[in-house]
């Protein structure tokens, strides 16, 4: 009897070890992120004003400018910055991380205070970063974390922007740069390679493709598409195409540019 | 002059005990060593009458006092290497039999405990702190105390890996079939149940086997070898766990031949030093055995230690220093209001063990063993897809990072200091980011949350199947052979688990440097026979082979003495077989990644020899000497085993040829052991997997032909210097260094490139890294009759080099450097010396005999020093250094990663035993 009670002992102890196995912490999964909302007290057309060509400008006051986001990054084409746009206008945010689509969604509303932040301009075009530290450029990126969480504020996600219509070169001017435009109908003239760009190989550096349109009137429009882009090694329509294609306007001095997102923003139409 | 007393003693008794022998009143029994209830001849038993009377054990640990009148005396029984007791006995009309007396070894055993340690070899970049060089108590002056004090600093005998010490269980050889490493994490938790443990040191042979050249442990852990009654202990800790319950019955060997014991045991809680470390960890143990005949005896024991555990990471000086400690552990974030841990081990994996004894006769003895080891074992890690590292001390979020551009370091500086988000994992934008996940890229499903984050689980699951037949055979008087014959059956499969999708619904099973580097297709498969295959939380993913080890030994050893001479010779002979079976074919490598690799197949022998020679009672010399192959292990001989079945470039076995010759003395007030010794081992292959941030890809680091030399010497001594105190001490002085320069060759994991091949790594005359080459303890010690003890040391660690990072001494690094420049990439760092201050105090009490009750306390780095480097290893990363238009100018070195030994931490035990 007694060596049964023993025997009973150590079987609950070692059931207690065994029960044991059963207790791992659990968590809780976090809240999801609240919409922050606040309220712009200028424009991005007004902001970008501020900037005199030649020398950075440091923002000093706190201003705050508000837009949704119109590029994405997800497909490589965009490296390290997003694009906002409100009614007024578009600018370039130079966040510098990569994979920014998975905390900025185009279409979701992306607030700046821009207190100590720099306008500057790369080929013209203006730019929002942070204070440089090399000469040679006027901006650079705000990519230590705490200097996004200080400056860039996450609003509620929405629909995306709709591009403007640009149908002829009387359409385009300086006032939709880093804004969402569709080019309509608008024909594939010249092409420095078939494909939209060129990945890297052992060989060969990754190159930018550059399929230059021509809108209805003359202007003409340069395509221009990273190496890096998840679609660089895809067909470019074969010359004379006529396509309507989507991106964000920019220009390079005074060439007028095109980032797609993607190939979803290209319909060839013959 | 005591010599003399105790023979005077011994005389008078050997009279007295004849002439009042008709009395018939006295006491006999039987004088064992607790571990391995080995019989203790020459124990000195002495019963204090009006003077004293004396008896000396037998052979057999047997005695007998008679004469001694009735009433109740104070017994002491006292022999060399153990702790003196002293046990109460009445005496009445007759010869009490008072049967088995259990001494302790002299060894400090007590204070040795598993479980602060024994999951260090599972990883070597590892966590853990310490861990002792030699795990069981040894009569052995030096192994005493390096054994045990020398793990503060990650010591390693003579400078071996840890895994060339063999761990045999109930005599079974128990090492790691894939790596070698020492089993100890099996049985971690049950260190009542694997406390009868019995060691050889450096070359000599053990009686399970022929060894290899940095001893052997044999564990007695079956029914019948442990301690009979109930044991219990709760230990309270900062070193490790915070907390340790174990309960322990065995029933000692029955009138029916039968024996049976169990143990359980749960370790609970943090650590007092760094975060995120804790424990979870039970095990179980139960044996039972039964005794047919004298000639039959057959035990079966099952045991298993459940455990999860949170690791420490190492990080660069740069962040210890900004963050204020040198014990920050980037592997854990701050979730629901608690400290959760990205990497956790997880492992269960039991063991069943039959063991068969028959003695023929007196001369020969047969063992037959059956063991099977099963379960699973992970490593859980954060992987990504798509997104940015999220690891907080990932170079580019360090200050170092924009050494050109001040304004930004200092705002990286200020985030570290004012927002645990940047400085530790950020929990919850992981989880964020796979909520708002609906990615349309390939596979996607439409309306799914697709994970961007989430928690793997590296598996290494094995079943292992070991048998083993061993006869031992009495010659003559002088001599005796023992040989064995040995199989070993092994399977373990290697993957990737889904642990955790962090708040997403599913992850798709794609390559997605692969996927980076060639966009789509065939290739960013990991499995062509399931492309785009949708991975649920369980799911295996990412990679997935089985390794097969088939090995075969047969060995013997013999042993002669006479006289004052002691010989023996031993050898062995092996045949591996391995090969990789890849479970997934590889979009990479179609041809070459699904079903079976070629055999690899290693013929492998070993021959020992030694001689002893007695110069007298006191004082001997001996000497060993050893020559050994060993086959490559299975993780170090495939280029990519994740990927494909690719072969290292000229794999062949591993040479060591090693020599030691030793002088032994044991006199009252001397015990003293000096060695020394000379290996060299030859042809030494690795293997480095890793992140090379230049090819943006995993690659791996295949290297051969390393070879080292290690020398150096040994001194151990105990001297007693009054009444129970006595002082003890230990040094290793070695010089182990490389004394070759291999081969490199680097293969990425998703591609057929070879980015560098049979590159020369210039390491000649470059030290081995991870253990202090130089060490030394001193002590001194206080036992007193009525068990109490008490001790301090110190030791003295120097001589610590850096793990090294191979590219570092290729001529291709050093391209386009100054010889400045150059010689600051490939010099090798030298930790500087440290000293540890520890002590202990112990006591414990009988109550009505039976009872027995006690503590032991142990308080390490008294000094609360927090500056020791234990380890370090040099970052698998080169820096490329550009001009303005982005080309590469040259590279330099990145920081090296380090650990620390923990400022003061203590260990208190308290039992209870009947």
């Amino acid at each position: 009897m007694k060596n049964m009670k023993k025997i009973y002992i150590s079987l609950a102890l070692m059931a207690t070890a065994l029960l044991g196995q059963a207790c791992t912490e659990k968590f809780e999964n976090p809240e999801p992120f609240k919409p922050v909302a606040l309220t712009p007290n200028i424009t991005i057309k007004d902001l970008k004003a501020r900037y005199v060509s030649g020398t950075p400008y440091e923002i000093n006051d706190n201003l705050i400018i508000g837009g949704k986001v119109n590029s994405t990054d997800e497909f490589g084409n965009f490296y390290r910055s997003i694009y906002i746009q409100d009614a007024t206008g578009g600018i370039e945010v130079k966040i510098g991380k990569t994979t920014l689509y998975n905390e900025y969604k185009e279409g979701q509303t992306v607030y700046v205070k821009a207190r100590h932040l720099f306008l500057g301009a790369y080929g013209g075009m203006v730019q929002l970063g942070e204070k440089s530290a090399e000469a040679r450029y006027e901006t650079s990126y705000i990519e230590t974390d705490l200097r996004i969480k200080e400056t860039i504020f996450r609003g509620a996600t929405g629909e995306k922007v709709v591009p403007a219509q640009i149908t002829a070169s009387s359409d385009i001017h300086n006032g939709l740069l880093g804004t969402l435009v569709t080019l309509k109908e608008v024909t594939l003239v010249d092409q420095n390679m078939t494909t939209w760009a060129r990945k890297a190989t052992p060989e060969l550096e990754a190159g930018y493709g550059e399929q230059k349109f021509k809108l209805e009137g003359g202007t003409i429009v340069v395509v221009r598409t990273s190496g890096y882009a998840k679609f660089a090694n895809q067909p470019a329509p074969p010359l004379n195409s006529k396509v309507d294609i989507t991106g964000v306007l920019t220009k390079f001095n005074s060439t007028w540019q095109l980032a797609i997102n993607s190939l979803e923003g290209v319909t060839v139409l013959n | 002059m005591k010599i003399k007393a105790a023979f005077i003693l011994f005389a008078f008794l050997a009279i007295s005990s004849i002439s009042l022998e008709a009395q018939e009143r006295g006491v006999k029994g039987k004088v064992v060593n607790r571990e391995g209830r080995v019989p203790i001849p020459g124990a000195k038993i002495t019963v204090k009458l009006d003077n004293e009377i004396v008896a000396v054990t037998s052979k057999e640990g047997e005695f007998s006092l008679v004469g001694i009148p009735a009433g109740t005396y104070n017994v002491t029984i006292t022999a060399p290497d153990f702790q003196p007791l002293q046990m109460s006995v009445k005496i009445d009309d007759f010869i009490k039999d008072i049967n088995f007396i259990t001494l302790v070894s002299d060894a400090p055993s007590q204070t040795i405990d598993a479980g602060s340690f024994a999951e260090f070899d599972t990883d070597l970049s590892g966590d853990a702190q310490s861990m002792p060089v030699v795990l069981s108590s040894s009569k052995d002056v030096y192994e005493n105390i390096a054994g045990y004090k020398f793990g503060a600093m990650r010591f390693k005998n003579r400078g071996y890996e840890t895994g060339t010490q063999g761990i045999y269980l109930n005599g079974v050889y128990f090492n790691d079939a894939l790596n070698g490493y020492s089993p100890w994490s099996l049985w971690t938790g049950l260190n009542e149940a694997t406390r009868n443990q019995e060691s050889t040191t450096g070359i000599a042979i053990s009686d399970f086997g022929v060894g290899g050249v940095n001893g052997t442990t044999n564990i007695n852990a079956r029914a019948s070898q442990m301690r009979k009654g109930y044991r219990f202990s709760v230990v309270n800790a900062t070193d490790s766990y915070r907390y340790r319950i174990m309960g322990t019955y065995a029933s000692g060997e029955k009138d029916n031949g039968w024996s049976y014991a169990l143990s359980a045991s749960a370790r609970l809680g943090g650590n007092a030093w760094v975060n995120g470390l804790y424990y979870n960890a039970f095990a179980y143990f139960g044996s039972v055995e039964k005794k047919f005949s004298d000639q039959h005896r057959v035990a079966f024991t099952f045991f298993a230690s459940p455990t999860e555990r949170g690791a420490q990471g190492s990080s660069t000086q740069e962040v210890y220093d900004m963050i204020g400690s040198n014990y920050y552990n980037p592997n854990w974030g701050w979730q629901d209001g608690k400290i959760r841990n990205s990497r956790v081990r997880v492992n269960n994996e039991p063991v069943a063990m039959l063991n068969y004894f028959y003695k023929h006769n007196e001369k020969l003895n047969i063992t037959a063993a059956l063991s099977y080891r099963f379960g699973r074992n992970g490593y859980s890690a954060l992987d990504w897809y798509d997104a940015p590292d999220p690891r907080p001390d990932y170079y580019r979020n360090l200050p170092s990072y924009y050494e050109n551009d001040p304004y930004k370091a200092a705002y990286i500086r200020e985030g570290w200091l004012s927002d645990w988000n940047i400085r530790q994992i950020n929990w919850d934008r992981i989880y964020n980011i796979n909520y708002n996940s609906y990615s349309n890229g390939t596979g996607s499903i439409a309306g799914e949350k697709r994970s961007q984050y989430v928690l793997e689980e590296r598996h290494i699951d094995q079943q292992d199947i070991n048998a083993k037949i061993q006869a031992a055979y009495q010659l003559s008087s002088s001599s005796k052979l023992n040989a064995g014959a040995e199989y070993r059956w092994n399977t373990t499969s290697h993957y990737k688990k889904m642990k955790d999708l962090l708040g997403g619904e599913y992850w798709i099973d794609i390559d997605k440097f692969a996927e980076r580097d060639f966009a789509s297709g065939d290739v960013i498969q990991n499995d062509l026979n399931n492309p785009n295959r949708v991975i649920r939380e369980g799911d295996k993913y990412g990679y997935n082979y089985k390794g097969h080890v088939r090995n075969a030994k047969l060995w013997f050893t013999y042993k002669y003495n006479k006289k004052n001479i002691e010989a023996y010779v031993a050898g062995e002979g092996g045949q591996t077989t391995f090969w990789r079976e890849g479970m997934y074919r590889k979009g990479m490598f179609p041809n070459n990644s699904f079903g079976n690799s070629e055999k690899l197949n290693f013929l492998t022998f070993t021959a020992k020899a030694g001689f002893t020679y007695k110069i007298d009672g006191n004082n001997m010399v001996y000497a060993n000497a050893a020559y050994l192959q060993t086959a490559p292990f299975f993780q170090e001989s495939f280029v990519s085993p994740r990927t494909r079945n690719s072969v290292v470039p000229n794999l062949t076995t591993e040479k060591t040829l090693s020599a030691d010759i030793n002088y032994s003395v044991k006199l009252p007030f001397l015990k003293m052991r000096a060695t020394a010794f000379y290996t060299k081992i030859q042809d030494q292959t690795k293997l480095i997997s890793f992140y090379d941030d230049i090819n943006r890809s995993f690659t791996n680091f295949a290297m051969s032909g390393i070879d080292q030399v290690n020398t150096g010497v040994e001194l151990g001594f105990s001297v007693p210097i009054w009444g129970g105190i006595s002082a003890e001490g230990a040094l290793s002085y070695g010089l182990y260094k490389y004394s070759s320069n291999p081969f490199v060759t680097q293969t990425v994991d998703n591609s057929e490139a070879i980015i560098l091949q049979n590159e020369r790594v210039y390491w000649k005359d470059y030290k081995i890294a991870g253990t202090p080459q130089t060490a030394i303890n001193i002590g001194i010690d206080y036992r007193s009759p009525d068990y109490l003890f008490a001790g301090i040391d110190m030791s003295f660690f120097d001589a610590s080099y850096i793990d090294m990072n191979p590219i570092y001494r290729t001529d291709f690094a050093h391209i386009g450097l100054t010889p400045d420049e150059s010689k600051i990439l490939s010099k090798q760092e030298m930790f500087g010396s440290s000293i540890v201050l520890s002590a202990n105090i112990g006591k414990s009490w009988y109550i009505f005999r039976n009872y027995n009750i006690g503590f032991s306390l142990e308080v390490k780095n008294l000094l609360n020093t927090q500056t020791n480097k234990t380890g370090g290893y040099e970052q698998m990363r080169l820096k490329a250094n550009e001009d303005a238009n982005g080309n590469v100018l040259n590279y330099s070195r990145f920081d090296s990663k380090y650990f620390y030994m923990y400022g003061t931490t203590y260990y208190l035990n308290l039992y209870f035993r009947f």
